[in-house]
């Protein structure tokens, strides 16, 4: 055990970024992602303002009659997390594939402590652990942890997945820390962790006609299930209904409503950030600092607003994909593919349940959203893509270099 | 040179593939542009109706009422007037409901009570429990009625949370649930309970409710000022409706209350709040449309932006509430006061007059009969204590003054709210609230002779110069027992012309002239001279006067039960009982259609002849065929002789058109309807409308309305006619000439009258008493209506008459110089 830490860190030390790496580093990527986070600051300043009666004169004016409260704490988290995300890039990648299992426990513990030790919050969820007097998620943390163990169980295999047996072994593995994310309770999250599952089970080659067949066996499960939901009081159920149809549920879908108004109000340009009688400071939109945020997007900055964001994450998306294709490495590709899967549930769920597009669930909006614990886990995020890219391009510079002139 | 581990080997391990990459990006492809289409259509296609929906969410619009219009006298003196007042709300924040948050409360109270406390003004204190004589708190709402009582309980006990707590237990457990200091009183400990219960009993609403009316200024600026302090605590701009004259005019001004549950709907409609005042009475309810700051058009609104717990963030826009008009009445105050002390006084006289009269051996002797008959049937003998005194101008028919006693104090409804006490001081009285004036109606008497003599003379039935002489008994009627005028002395009714007939009020001379006319005449006659129509003055509730007739007495047209008199009634009850009685005698039973098909065909028979001796062939023959009566049972009964005696009250005979000759018969008139019958012979023709209101004022000063004279009728007559009449009237004040109210105007000269005493019984002290009077007697200025119901003598009412027109004079400029005959006007 010692002498594998030993070498590992021997590793670790040989493989240090130098100066060179850094410059290998995915400048493009990082600089919309930091841009939207810092987009995201000035949206939750909007989405917590007080009711005013005239937009303030001057941004100083603004900030002095404001709260800044969440925005101030959103940015001490990204400085947080652009630290913990250097760390995070430096180490190089390969390393994380030795320590799959102890993560994959770890995880797991985790998880487990998380429910037995956490006093119940908001929604009667135990997902919080207190660290000083922040609460702390770790089914958030466990999203990257997860990645990381996915993408080697995927990257050791030599052959995609052809028989019904290894998918039950696949399921098993990632149905452990789901169940104990689902049990918390905490819906959204355990189902990122099945969507970046099913992502690196559909690209990794999975016999089609497997696929096929599970659909129809999920689907087959579903319907009773579903029956069953919709003869007893669910609120799942009813929010099934409420995405349906929002106006027989005023009460039920009032923030959803209300929500769509704010988009609505927001025209072309948008009311600005702090302006007189705008959903957001008239707190008409709850959590509209943390998922419902999208809604003080569009509110605050208008259709221009509300698709630049959209086209930002499009690029992110984008650039992600072609790594992918570009990555050598089968861990280095998978982690990137989960990476994107992680942040593909997120955008897509939580921007289309603001729309009206998908049903209601408490997911945030990838470095938007008001919270630590999702910031600093897209980060981690990214910072495992950033390793992955660096080094995939360092072993490109690295064969250029090793390459004799007459074998080019 | 980095080592290179298994996991790096290319191909050999399995890699996210191509294909499957490709094919997820061409879903995303389609996910990400269902977003942007999505949002799009959101905002360019469904923005509109969003911000249209926002609109009605976010903000909220007030209705503002201005205030209720100015009622002025002649001279501007308000009679009824609004201002502004503060009432104190409380506002309970339904989001803080923790034991700590009801202590802070329950604190801010308190120091709320005693703030309002320490500025003399009171919190509401109604709490549905008391302490009983053990010292137990009980519950206790104070309604009479048991099921009300158990509804409040059930919902008082529901809304504090106490089901399932005994009842001995609440009124501690209340204490302790509100945190209220136990070092408090019990007063002071209810006072809090009381505005909690306010608070919780409005639970449904959210509004906030008042818990103090009407504070003064010092307490609005002090609760403002402490307003960080005491949280929940708002001051709330109302109006006092405020009725500055007490007694004065209280039946013309009318008073204010709530909208009663029949009207509701049709205030509804135009735009009233279910808690308005509005008028109820008097010229508060006729104008109602234009004193009312509630009518549509006048209300005003304030649209604010409120977020989601109701606060209000700031005002989106206002538009300023019209106030009601206010309304310039024709009454004057003063005249007002000296009418009323002058007719209160005059019923007290006539009261003094009942009462020695009475007292005297020869009347007790001579009513002995009668007296002995009240008392077996437990009737009281009705004096004076009631009476109506109105002035007019006769050349407008506008109303100088109007009072009706018994009245009322008007103030009690001071605020829109009459309290308990005052409310029940006003119903012990003898229907105070009722105007006499207008309102009622009775027979005239005497003064209708001036209608009988203007038709006489129009008609030719008699002319300027022809004298009657008092014969005693008029047979030409009524042989068996002929009518007689009211003098004991006939010598003193001889050789009279129309002006003597008026002066001695002559009963003979008017059967002589009505049995000329006619009865017909003498219907149309009073008509024209407005008798049988409203006066149309702006009050509710006036009645129509009528003059008697053949149709007035029976008309088979309308239903028995609305006739005008209750004669009908009478006869058709007795026909109906003799049915019943017959069919009993006879073992049959009588369906109750056909006895009231009986009923009507008797009834109409008393006006289908000429004659008595015509009825009783009808009479018999529906006898016969519709009741099936054999014809000796209907002789040997003597059936048709008893039906003709119940329907004789029903025909209209010569006798009745000379007794409706004298304003007796079944004629009716009201006070007011006698001022502009009076007015029209006084101005020689013109009937106007009686007039109260003398301009409606916009509140920015602009005149809505300057109300001029309506002529309901001209009567095309010889002007020597009225001229005659009115010389008659001159001398009925004359004691030379010997009028019958000479001794009651000694020096007085100015002034023509003429007396009524119309008979209501066979008590001389239970006649009612009229007088009519203008004055001066060149180019009058007033005419005085005086109406005592049992007021013994017409001629009694003199002084009344003779003080509000010596005022009204004299605030015209008129000089009175009484000991100076010749003199007793100098106009100015």
């Amino acid at each position: 055990m010692f002498k594998r830490l030993r070498r590992s860190a021997a590793y670790v030390w040989e493989n240090r970024p130098n100066r060179s790496t850094l410059k290998l580093f995915d400048w493009p990527l990082f600089i919309v992602i930091l841009l939207v986070s810092l987009f995201g600051i000035v949206c939750i300043f909007s989405a917590t303002s007080y009711e005013v009666t005239s937009t303030p004169e001057t941004i100083m004016e603004m900030v002095n009659t404001q709260s800044t409260y969440y925005p101030g704490q959103q940015g001490i988290f990204l400085l947080v997390a652009l630290f913990i995300m250097t760390i995070v890039a430096m180490i190089p990648y390969p390393i994380y594939s030795r320590f799959a299992t102890l993560l994959y426990v770890f995880v797991n513990v985790l998880l487990i402590a998380t429910k037995l030790l956490a006093a119940a919050g908001r929604g009667g969820m135990n997902a919080f652990l207190a660290i000083g007097n922040q609460g702390f998620q770790p089914s958030e943390l466990c999203k990257a942890i997860i990645i990381i163990c996915l993408a080697a169980t995927f990257a050791k295999r030599t052959d995609p997945i052809r028989k019904l047996g290894e998918v039950l072994q696949m399921a098993a593995y990632i149905g452990v820390p789901t169940f104990l994310v689902l049990i918390q309770p905490d819906f959204g999250t355990a189902l990122v962790y099945l969507f970046v599952f099913s992502i690196m089970f559909f690209v990794s080659k999975t016999n089609l006609r497997l696929i096929f067949i599970i659909i129809v066996g999920l689907v087959l499960i579903a319907i009773p299930l579903l029956y069953y939901m919709s003869t007893t009081e669910n609120f799942r159920m009813t929010r099934m209904y409420m995405w349906l149809d929002p106006a027989s549920y005023p009460d039920e879908a009032r923030q959803i409503i209300n929500a769509q108004i704010a988009i609505g109000r927001g025209g072309l340009t948008g009311r600005g950030i702090v302006s007189p009688g705008s959903y957001a400071s008239l707190g008409y939109i709850s959590d509209d600092h943390t998922d419902f945020i999208f809604a003080v997007v569009c509110e605050s900055f208008g259709l221009v607003g509300g698709c630049s964001l959209i086209a930002a994450y499009v690029f992110i998306v984008a650039r992600l994909i072609y790594r992918i294709t570009h990555t050598e490495s089968a861990f280095g590709a998978f982690i990137i593919t989960g990476v994107l899967a992680m942040y593909l549930m997120h955008i897509i769920e939580n921007i289309c349940m603001v729309i009206g597009l998908l049903p209601v669930t408490g997911i945030p909006l990838p470095f938007v959203s008001y919270g630590g614990s999702n910031l600093l886990t897209n980060f981690i995020g990214l910072g495992l893509v950033e390793n992955v890219i660096m080094r995939e391009r360092l072993k490109k510079v690295e064969k250029k270099v090793n390459t004799p002139a007459y074998q080019l | 040179m980095s080592k290179r581990t298994s996991y790096e080997r290319r191909r050999t391990h399995l890699r996210p593939a191509g294909g499957r990459m490709l094919c997820l990006s061409c879903i995303l492809l389609l996910i990400f542009a269902a977003m942007f289409g999505r949002l799009i259509f959101m905002i360019s296609v469904k923005g509109d109706a969003y911000i249209e929906t926002a609109e009605s969410s976010s903000t909220k619009s007030i209705t503002q009422y201005g205030l209720r219009g100015t009622i002025y006298d002649t001279n501007m003196v308000p009679l009824a007037y609004s201002r502004i007042s503060y009432n104190v709300t409380f506002y309970r924040d339904p989001s803080r409901s923790s034991a700590a948050d009801r202590a802070a409360y329950t604190q801010i109270l308190l120091n709320t009570i005693r703030l309002i406390e320490s500025n003399g003004k009171t919190t509401v204190n109604d709490f549905w429990m008391t302490k009983d004589e053990d010292g137990n708190w009980v519950f206790d709402t104070g309604s009479d009625s048991e099921t009300v009582e158990a509804t409040r309980r059930r919902q008082w006990s529901g809304n504090f949370s106490l089901t399932g707590v005994s009842e001995d237990r609440w009124f501690d457990t209340l204490c302790e649930k509100y945190s209220i200091p136990a070092d408090l009183d019990d007063s002071m400990k209810v006072k809090i309970l009381a505005l909690w219960q306010e608070s919780r009993m409005n639970n449904y609403n959210s509004t906030p409710c008042t818990i103090a009316y009407d504070v003064g200024f010092e307490t609005v600026s002090e609760i403002e000022v402490r307003s960080m302090e005491l949280d929940g605590i708002a001051i709330t701009e109302s109006s006092s409706r405020i009725y500055p004259q007490g007694r004065t005019a209280c039946h013309i001004i009318g008073y204010t209350g709530r909208i009663t549950s029949r009207k509701l709907d049709d205030f509804r409609q135009q735009g009233y709040p279910n808690d308005a005042l509005v008028g109820a009475d008097g010229v508060e309810a006729y104008l109602e449309d234009q004193l009312s700051p509630y009518i549509q058009y006048r209300q005003g609104q304030r649209v604010v932006e409120v977020n989601t717990r109701g606060k209000v963030v700031r005002e989106l826009s206002y538009t300023a509430p019209l106030d009601g008009n206010s309304v310039i009445l024709t009454i004057d105050v003063n005249l007002q006061n000296v009418m009323v002390d002058a007719l209160q006084d005059t019923i007290d006289d006539i009261r003094g007059k009942q009462e020695t009269a009475m007292a005297r051996g020869h009347w007790q002797r001579v009513n002995a009969d009668i007296l002995a008959e009240y008392a077996a049937n437990d009737w009281e003998i009705s004096l004076a204590d009631s009476g109506a005194l109105v002035a007019m101008d006769p050349y407008s028919g506008r109303v100088l003054g109007m009072v009706s006693l018994p009245d009322f104090n008007l103030s009690y409804f001071d605020g829109g709210n009459i309290s308990m006490g005052n409310w029940a001081e006003i119903a012990a009285g003898e229907d105070p609230l009722y105007n006499r004036a207008t309102s009622t109606r009775d027979a005239p008497g005497s003064i209708f002779k001036l209608c009988t003599a203007l038709a006489g003379l129009s008609e030719g039935a008699i002319t300027l110069d022809e004298r009657i002489d008092d014969l005693g008994a008029f047979t030409l009627t009524n042989s068996v027992n002929p009518a007689k005028c009211w003098t004991s002395d006939v010598s003193q009714h001889q050789n009279q012309t129309i002006i003597d007939g008026v002066k001695h009020s002559c009963n003979f001379f008017f059967y002589t002239v009505g049995y000329r006319l006619g009865v017909t005449k003498i219907y149309e006659w009073a008509a024209a001279l407005g008798l049988t129509s409203k006066t149309n003055i702006e009050l509710p509730g006036e009645t129509t006067s009528f003059v008697g007739n053949q149709q007035m007495l029976y008309d088979p047209e309308i239903a028995v039960a609305r006739q005008y008199t209750f004669k009908p009634q009478l006869a058709a009850d007795v026909i109906r009982n003799k049915i019943l009685e017959i069919g009993e005698e006879r073992g049959v039973e009588y369906s109750e259609d056909l006895i009231n098909e009986v009923v009507g065909k008797l009834l109409a028979i008393a006006v289908s002849y000429e004659t008595k001796a015509e009825w009783n062939k009808p009479i018999r023959e529906i006898l016969l065929y519709d009741l099936n009566l054999p014809l000796s049972y209907i002789t040997s009964n003597y059936l048709g002789n008893t039906i003709v005696s119940y329907l004789n009250d029903l025909f209209w005979t010569p006798n009745e058109t000379i007794m409706l000759a004298i304003g007796q018969s079944i004629t009716q008139v009201s006070p007011i309807a006698v001022a502009r019958y009076v007015s029209a012979i006084v101005n020689s023709g013109t009937v106007y409308d009686a007039q109260l209101v003398d301009k409606i004022i916009a509140p920015d000063g602009t005149v809505v309305l300057d109300k001029e004279p309506v002529i309901a009728n001209v009567i095309t007559a010889d002007e020597s006619y009225f001229a005659a009449i009115r010389e008659g009237m001159s001398e009925v004040t004359s004691m030379e000439d010997g009028g019958t109210a000479g001794s009651y105007f000694e020096g007085i000269n100015y002034i023509a009258a003429k007396t009524g005493t119309s008979e209501r019984t066979e008590l001389d002290v239970e006649n009612n008493a009229w007088m009519v009077a203008y004055a001066p007697l060149e180019d009058p200025k007033i005419v005085v209506v005086a109406y005592v119901p049992n007021g013994y003598s017409g001629a009694y009412t003199s002084n009344a008459i003779i003080r509000t027109i010596n005022y009204y004079l004299a605030s015209l400029g008129y000089t009175e110089t009484s000991s100076v005959p010749s003199e007793y006007a100098i106009a100015e």
